[in-house]
């Protein structure tokens, strides 16, 4: 830059421009990168990531904001220590893995949204560290099914945490023979509800009664009076306290609801519930 | 594009006079403004100087260098009036929409394949979004479907990681090996 010797008006009106906004190289080289890399499909970027240090630096900082490998469904078996994961594409075999130690679950995720999440046999310690892991990954879920979890007294939190990140997708919650039954309540899914075309809430009345009450069924029966909002066609219930009048207040705004005649299979199975 | 302007120093008869770009090579090129202003970069400078604007003394480029930036003018000489680009992105994969090029510009980017790292830094800095684009967009094209060792060969990148660290990469990524 050899612009001392010049004293030309332009030079000197230009100095005022320079002093701001210089890049240091090295930024600017990393804005390329990304640019470049957000051409990739998702596999492409998962293969630059083993070019070099930097590239993998790049690539790591901003992985949010690639294109992802959408899988079918994952498993996640914390009681069998194995992982299964379903590809889209229903020709090709579900592969088999050992899970990989908590803190790099996400890690093992960060490619990768999911349709259907499912969860088996989480015991407390392992709760906060999971959800944790999976409320920070982009997984963009579709369904989030919890079988024999055991979770921790935090819960609450890191799963209304989990289920907002995935508001936007997230249409089916599932949750069978899970532990405290206290942790399973009203305002647990409240906030979802409106998105939800399935819900599955049930156990076998062994560890005690879930907190879904009326309230739920009435919200979702304001849904179906609302119309627009009304998005349920499943909803099974086992060992929850709502009752009589939360189920015929939801079953009579369903039957007159234009869309929610009622041919779809709808099971309200109230069987051990506080009421009959 | 480009003819609108605050100060009035832009106008289509503005267009076809020259003006002299230096770049930091010292070499100096003579271009006309409407050819020249397809870089934003430039025609803020234009644009900043308004009235004082004197088109002999030359406007300095400290971050180009003249083999780059000649490149670089004949792209702005086929786009001088090209339409901005639109910059899309499939909203449900993230994956960017690739761009159509018309034959000039693959022919461009052909005789240019070796300075394509050397355009997209110039095409950033002069800020000309169809050059950018594109170039970075070619760059992808090459990288796309190769595999570490063949993308590092290609463009002449260091192995900087470890066995281990290539190991430990593998073993995160086998979920989505499909």
């Amino acid at each position: 830059m050899e612009q001392e010797d010049s004293n030309s008006s332009n030079q000197k009106i230009l100095q005022k421009r320079k002093s701001h906004k210089k890049a240091p190289i090295e930024v600017l080289e990393n804005a390329i990168l990304l640019k470049v890399f957000s051409f990739l499909d998702a596999k492409s970027v998962v293969m630059t990531e083993m070019v070099c240090q930097k590239w993998k630096d790049v690539i790591q900082e901003s992985i949010d904001e690639f294109p992802k490998m959408l899988m079918d469904q994952i498993k996640l078996h914390f009681d069998e220590g194995e992982v299964l994961v379903y590809p889209i594409d229903e020709k090709k075999v579900p592969s088999r893995h050992i899970m990989p130690p908590v803190e790099k679950l996400s890690g093992h995720m960060k490619h990768i949204t999911i349709n259907s999440l499912f969860i088996r046999g989480l015991i407390p310690i392992e709760t906060t560290p999971v959800l944790r892991s999976l409320s920070n990954l982009k997984l963009e879920l579709n369904q989030i099914y919890f079988l024999w979890c055991d979770f921790d007294g935090y819960a609450e939190t890191m799963l209304l945490d989990l289920f907002t990140i995935n508001y936007e997708t997230l249409s089916d919650i599932g949750f069978e023979v899970c532990t405290p039954p206290t942790l399973i309540s009203d305002q647990l899914i409240m906030l979802n509800l409106p998105k939800l075309v399935s819900i599955r809430i049930w156990n076998n009345g062994a560890f005690g009664i879930y907190l879904i009450t009326d309230q739920t069924l009435l919200q979702l029966a304001e849904y179906f009076t609302n119309n627009k909002k009304a998005v349920l066609e499943t909803l099974d219930l086992a060992n929850t306290q709502v009752t009589v009048s939360g189920v015929s207040a939801l079953i009579e705004a369903w039957f007159r609801s234009p869309n929610g005649h009622l041919k779809k299979t709808n099971t309200i199975d109230s069987e051990g519930a506080p009421f009959g | 594009m480009a003819t609108e302007s605050a100060n009035g120093v832009s106008s289509p008869e503005l267009n076809e006079r020259d003006v002299v770009i230096t770049t930091n090579d010292n070499r100096n090129f003579t271009v006309k403004i409407g050819v020249a202003r397809v870089s934003k970069t430039i025609n803020n400078m234009i644009q900043d100087l308004g009235e004082s604007l004197d088109l002999s003394s030359g406007i300095p480029l400290p971050n180009v260098d003249g083999p780059i930036f000649e490149k670089v003018l004949e792209w702005c000489e086929e786009h001088k009036n090209a339409p901005e680009i639109k910059v899309e992105q499939d909203p449900h994969t993230r994956e960017r929409k690739w761009f159509t090029m018309t034959e000039w510009e693959e022919e461009y980017f052909r005789k240019f394949l070796s300075h394509l790292w050397d355009l997209a830094m110039a095409a950033n800095y002069l800020e000309i979004p169809s050059l950018y684009y594109y170039t970075c967009q070619k760059l992808a094209e090459r990288i796309k479907g190769r595999t570490p060792e063949q993308i590092r060969e290609m463009f002449g990148i260091e192995d900087d990681l470890t066995e281990e660290e290539k190991a430990e990469i593998r073993r995160t990524n086998v979920w989505c090996t499909y």
